[in-house]
């Protein structure tokens, strides 16, 4: 049976990964400019693989581990990520509208940017604060 | 006013390590750290459990202290 220890960490890392995910697929299409700087479905399904794993991994764990790996320091960990992601998300609006009525950004690329940022914001506070929260 | 918490001296003092009053108390690791590190401060329901756990009463394991 799996851990609560170790069913934190598969959480951890699946959604890390999944963060970064998004990170690098804002990163590249702002770098060359294309709303598609790889098959856009990849960060959709590095999320849905995500929270299969994670369903998975907690039905291995049984219930009692489970309910260890979602206790109120990882709802506090989550309501903070979140708290914060939606400030980010709001702030990208003002940015990429300034980077749009300058031409710098097209309006494609800036609405592929914009969606995994927020996706790839709320993820890596997640993970940042779940860490942080073990040392 | 701020929280001050004496948890880490009786988790030392009962002899149980983070893993092992996580365990008991049913929460994770984490967030005993957590709470030990003043990051977290948990729900009454959490603290009477360690409380609990411990043998103590969460007005030993948390106090208030004046700001200087």
């Amino acid at each position: 049976m799996l851990s609560s220890e170790k069913l934190s960490d598969i959480r951890v890392a699946v959604l890390g990964l999944t963060g970064l995910i998004c990170l690098v697929y804002a990163c590249l299409a702002l770098f060359y400019g294309n709303p598609d700087p790889m098959p856009f479905w990849i960060p959709g399904l590095a999320g849905l693989a995500s929270a299969a794993i994670i369903t998975i991994a907690a039905r291995a764990a049984g219930r009692k581990n489970t309910r260890r790996a979602v206790d109120e320091g990882y709802f506090a960990d989550s309501h903070r990520a979140q708290r914060m992601a939606y400030w980010v998300a709001l702030l990208l609006y003002p940015i990429f509208g300034l980077l749009l009525s300058f031409g710098w950004v097209a309006p494609g690329v800036a609405f592929a940017a914009m969606g995994t940022l927020t996706g790839a914001a709320f993820l890596l506070l997640f993970v940042w604060f779940d860490l942080r929260g073990r040392l | 006013m701020s929280l001050v918490n004496h948890l880490a001296a009786f988790r030392k003092e009962a002899g149980l390590t983070q893993a092992q009053l996580a365990e008991a108390a049913g929460v994770s690791r984490k967030t005993i750290n957590t709470i030990e590190n003043r990051i977290f401060v948990p729900s009454t329901v959490l603290a009477l459990k360690v409380a609990q756990v411990l043998n103590v009463s969460v007005h030993d394991l948390f106090e208030l202290e004046e700001d200087q």
